[in-house]
């Protein structure tokens, strides 16, 4: 269902059981999922958006000014009937009239104020043939004010009006309470929508002219000024500028780009004049697909929200036959006045929002929460395990570590021949060399070079040698120099030096230097950790999780990666292998979370329980994970771990709600206990507490669970203890 | 009675609490103000509101307290529990606001009225300036609920009602110099008047306690009475 299903016209949430091109849209008749929608978008439509939440309190306001008054004279009535019945005195009589006049003419203002949209709701059901709980509520205050005012023209009788008032207002500011909730949690989805510009200048052979973002088409050339937002994607045609790309990759450094290089729609141009040439069709951009697969994974919901629909779609049906039969007993047996009080209280009290709002509620308002932190979810199922999971494993090239960094030199004694002093006057050599590749070595060789501040010397006829390295001639006295993997410069003649290279230290060392054929020195490099992977570690067994390395590389490798941070692993494992380890965790340990890069392991992404992209790129096509990481950042998944975790607790304690409140109540109700201005109140009250608690998710401001040093220093080792058992020939470490 | 004098000081005494909570919005109604005049005009119609919702609050609350006293006709220590636990909160609430005990951490709820309410506060019209003051009486607060106790003490809805407007008029003086000008006073004056009213509050809090105390039967024991003002004149405690 998930995208296939209409939505409400005001706060943008699926409506249930209705289908995208079913009934009302063909004659474009706005559909709102609830009353308080519906009364929400009726102000909106009279004094516009600007003055909406205005208008709306004044409104309210007033209806609860006017309530309050009914209130006071109801209670005084109430407190001076006992009194009344003893002294049927002619004062007694007059402060009685007095105070069911100042009712009735207290009563009038609410009606109007607040009765429209509860008729159009009941009419919009009716057109539809159905039967809601609209038409009962409508039916149950027009008897309770009737009967009242015709008792109170009569002077004898009881009165009702509290009733007729408390309940519009409750039923009223309940809905509406739910519907401004609803609108809350889309709001962060909406903010990335804003990112796009309404208008944009096209230009055409005769000039520049503003058009709607809509009536752009593919082709068209649009003039972009600095400091605006990228409206659709495309291709610059002229011009030159800084991009800041973090909306829609995460990147928070900016992209110089230039004629010929892509946009993408939602980015921000920072300080360049760009024509740019429409690509995609306006709602098709990068940032709108974004958007369409949260929204999808909201939509689809989780299984436990599909739970609490389908028990939502019987508890109405239900509600409605209770209040009819127990109007019908009550009827009977006391008359019409207790039968109508009766019937009332059931339809008010019950909450069907607690069953049918408050898990979609719920996992809106996180899955809202994680975009605004570029965190994208966009499998609703597959976030509320990520809460339960117990088992984490990681990938480690790229996701554990990124990049690569010297980490060791041995200088070979023919380097003093050759003129190598010490390891400065290697890496400004080696470092010139490895200018001319692209190799991950050869960058962590001139990234090393330019951080000690060498000036590496000036190299001609520099070539690549495929597979192996690189070789050129020093410019200053002609020596031919060659950099390269162990085992090319090893068959250029120098086995003896390296034999006793490695004897210096305990692993072999991955690339040599080599001049006039001499081998100078050897270099060892070493995998970087990402900074936050300490922490991020430390946070999840905080959580009681076992995080897990599962790695293709050579074990020494994974094992001096994994020591650091402190977690079990694996390795090597073909991709086979890291999927049947997956599988055979989800049996020992329940929940597994798979964290890699989209691209490599996608099969595991895909088999775990839930799949954790880093780097995902901008083509959400592309992406194979459940949840996306577009910041890069390890550090947030401790965070989504626990909104998770709390989204799922959440969403049980507010289904836990909606059973016990709408189980006691309801049965009260129907037994004649509950006042129905009572029940408006419980059921105002459980709205209250529905929405706010799950509003409570949609908080941006949560701390980071980023761990402090200190608790990275009291790590509890002992966590990642052994339980693995040896996988194949895989080697497992705890 | 001399306890609505005393309901109109402890509003009084109680402002330092009110502006902590309050005085914000005070601020925020008059900064849409153009000038001293309407300004006035303003927070008199946003301080009728409060005192309007307290009013209706209060006789609810003395409806409760009528409904419980009927219903519990055998317990003659209702009014005097009452008046002890509005003791008790007013205590409290005057060594919160003494900062003598702290407040535990309260959660950031999204109130999904809560940009609603900050239009209502900014709108141009009186009639949206009074609603909001309406509104602001229903902001939960420690010092109300001490003095609803107090109304329901009073078993009568007319009775707790007046309570309420004696308490709520008592407020709007301090509300009413913070609004037209925060400036008024110093801040180190503003420190020393709130940390004086809080104990005041503490004081108000005791005589609340010491009366409930004074008005429990033991047995067939009589009340020993009132320790500050003679039981004739504290109808609603004595009966």
């Amino acid at each position: 269902m998930a995208g296939a299903g209409a939505a409400c016209d005001y706060c943008g949430l699926p409506l249930a059981g209705v289908a995208a091109g079913d009934g009302a849209e063909k004659d474009h008749e706005p559909r709102y999922c609830c009353l308080g929608c519906r009364f929400a978008a009726s102000i909106t439509a009279s004094s516009g958006a600007d003055g909406e939440a205005r208008w709306m309190m004044t409104r309210l306001g007033l209806a609860i000014f006017f309530t309050m008054n009914v209130m006071v004279f109801t209670m005084l009535l109430w407190s001076q009937q006992e009194g009344a019945a003893a002294d049927p005195s002619a004062g007694s009589r007059v402060f009685y009239d007095l105070a069911r006049h100042a009712c009735l003419l207290f009563t009038g203002p609410v009606l109007l104020l607040l009765g429209g949209p509860l008729v159009e709701d009941t009419l919009a059901d009716l057109r539809r043939g159905r039967i809601g709980s609209s038409l009962l509520l409508l039916a149950g205050v027009a008897a309770a004010f009737g009967q009242s005012a015709w008792a109170t023209w009569q002077g004898s009788g009881h009165v009702y009006f509290e009733v007729a008032c408390m309940v519009l207002l409750a039923v009223t500011l309940g809905r509406w309470l739910e519907a401004s909730g609803k609108l809350r949690t889309t709001s962060a989805l909406r903010d990335l929508q804003k990112l796009l510009p309404d208008r944009v200048r096209v230009v055409t052979a005769d000039g520049e002219v503003e058009v709607p973002l809509v009536g752009v088409r593919p082709g068209s050339r649009v003039r972009l000024l600095p400091g605006e937002h990228v409206p659709t994607d495309g291709r610059i045609v002229a011009g030159c500028g800084a991009i800041d790309e973090r909306t829609v990759t995460g990147e928070s450094v900016p992209v110089v780009k230039g004629p010929g290089d892509s946009l993408h729609s939602g980015t921000l141009d920072l300080d360049g004049e760009l024509i740019v040439e429409v690509t995609a069709a306006p709602g098709a951009g990068t940032l709108e697909r974004l958007i369409e697969a949260v929204t999808a994974a909201a939509a689809g919901g989780s299984r436990q929200q599909r739970l609490a629909e389908r028990l939502a779609a019987w508890f109405l049906p239900l509600v409605l036959v209770v209040a009819v039969g127990s109007c019908a007993v009550h009827w009977w047996r006391e008359g019409m006045a207790a039968g109508v009080l009766a019937g009332l209280a059931v339809v008010v009290v019950s909450c069907p929002c607690a069953l049918g709002l408050a898990t979609p509620l719920a996992l809106w308002a996180a899955i809202g929460n994680a975009a605004r932190r570029q965190v994208l979810v966009r499998d609703g199922d597959a976030f509320e395990r990520l809460g339960s999971a117990r088992a984490w494993c990681f990938d480690k090239t790229g996701t554990v570590t990124t990049g690569c960094r010297l980490s060791d030199v041995f200088l070979l004694p023919a380097a003093a021949a050759a003129g190598i002093r010490d390891d400065d006057d290697l890496l400004a050599v080696a470092g010139a060399l490895a200018r001319g590749s692209t190799h991950v070595h050869a960058r962590a060789l001139v990234d090393e070079a330019e951080a000690r501040g060498l000036t590496t010397a000036a190299m001609i006829e520099v070539r690549t040698v495929p597979g192996r390295g690189i070789e050129a001639r020093r410019a200053a006295d002609g020596a031919t120099v060659q950099l390269g993997s162990l085992r090319w410069i090893e068959s250029l003649g120098g086995q003896g030096e390296i034999e006793r290279a490695r004897a210096f230290a305990a692993d072999e060392p991955q690339s040599a230097l080599a001049i006039d054929g001499r081998v100078i020195g050897c270099l060892w490099f070493a995998e970087t950790l990402r900074p936050e992977a300490i922490p991020t570690v430390a946070a999840l067994l905080a959580r009681g999780v076992r995080p897990l390395i599962l790695s293709g590389d050579r074990p020494e490798r994974v094992a001096r990666i994994a020591d650091e941070i402190g977690v079990e692993w694996e390795a090597p494992l073909l991709p086979e292998g890291k999927l049947e380890r997956i599988k055979a965790l989800e049996g020992e340990r329940g929940g597994v979370v798979m964290v890699g890069d989209g691209i490599n392991d996608a099969p595991s992404l895909a088999a775990a329980d839930a799949g954790v992209a880093l780097g995902c790129g901008a083509d959400v096509s592309r992406w194979s994970a459940d949840i996306c990481l577009l910041r890069d950042d390890l550090s947030d998944l401790p965070w989504l771990a626990d909104l998770a975790a709390r989204t799922g607790r959440t969403i049980r304690w507010n289904l836990l709600w909606a059973f016990g409140y709408n189980a006691a109540l309801v049965p009260l109700a129907a037994a004649g206990w509950v006042h129905p201005a009572l029940a408006a109140l419980a059921m105002l009250a459980s709205s209250l507490l529905v929405v706010t608690s799950s509003l409570r998710l949609a908080d941006g401001s949560t701390e980071r669970a980023t761990p402090s040093a200190g608790a990275m220093a009291d790590m509890p080792r002992s966590l990642a203890a052994p339980v693995l058992q040896p996988a194949g020939a895989a080697e497992t470490h705890r | 009675m001399i306890e609505w004098p005393l309901l109109v000081a402890s509003g009084l005494l109680g402002s330092a609490h009110c502006l902590g909570m309050c005085g914000p919005f005070a601020l925020a109604i008059g900064s849409a103000a153009p000038a001293w005049r309407a300004n006035l005009a303003r927070q008199a119609a946003w301080s009728a509101g409060r005192v309007f919702t307290y009013a209706v609050l209060g006789g609810a609350a003395g409806f409760i307290g009528l409904r419980v006293s009927r219903a519990l006709v055998g317990w003659t220590n209702v009014p005097a529990i009452l008046a002890i636990a509005a003791g008790v909160l007013l205590v409290v609430q005057g060594l919160l606001a003494a900062g003598v005990i702290r407040r535990r951490g309260v959660g950031a709820g999204g109130c999904p009225g809560g940009g609603a309410f900050r239009a209502l506060l900014t709108a141009r019209g009186t009639l949206e300036v009074f609603l909001a003051g309406m509104f602001t009486g229903l902001l939960p607060c420690g010092l109300l609920y001490g003095m609803l106790a107090l109304a329901a003490a009073t078993h009568d809805v007319p009775r707790g009602l007046l309570t309420m407007v004696a308490f709520g008029a008592g407020t709007v003086p301090a509300l009413l110099v913070a609004g037209l000008g925060g400036s008024i006073l110093g801040l180190a004056a503003r420190r020393h008047f709130h940390a004086i009213a809080a104990w005041c509050l503490v004081l108000t809090g005791c005589v609340s306690i010491a009366r409930g105390a004074g008005f429990v039967h033991f047995g067939d024991a009589a009340p020993a009475g009132c320790p500050l003002c003679s039981p004739e004149v504290m109808p609603a405690a004595g009966r």
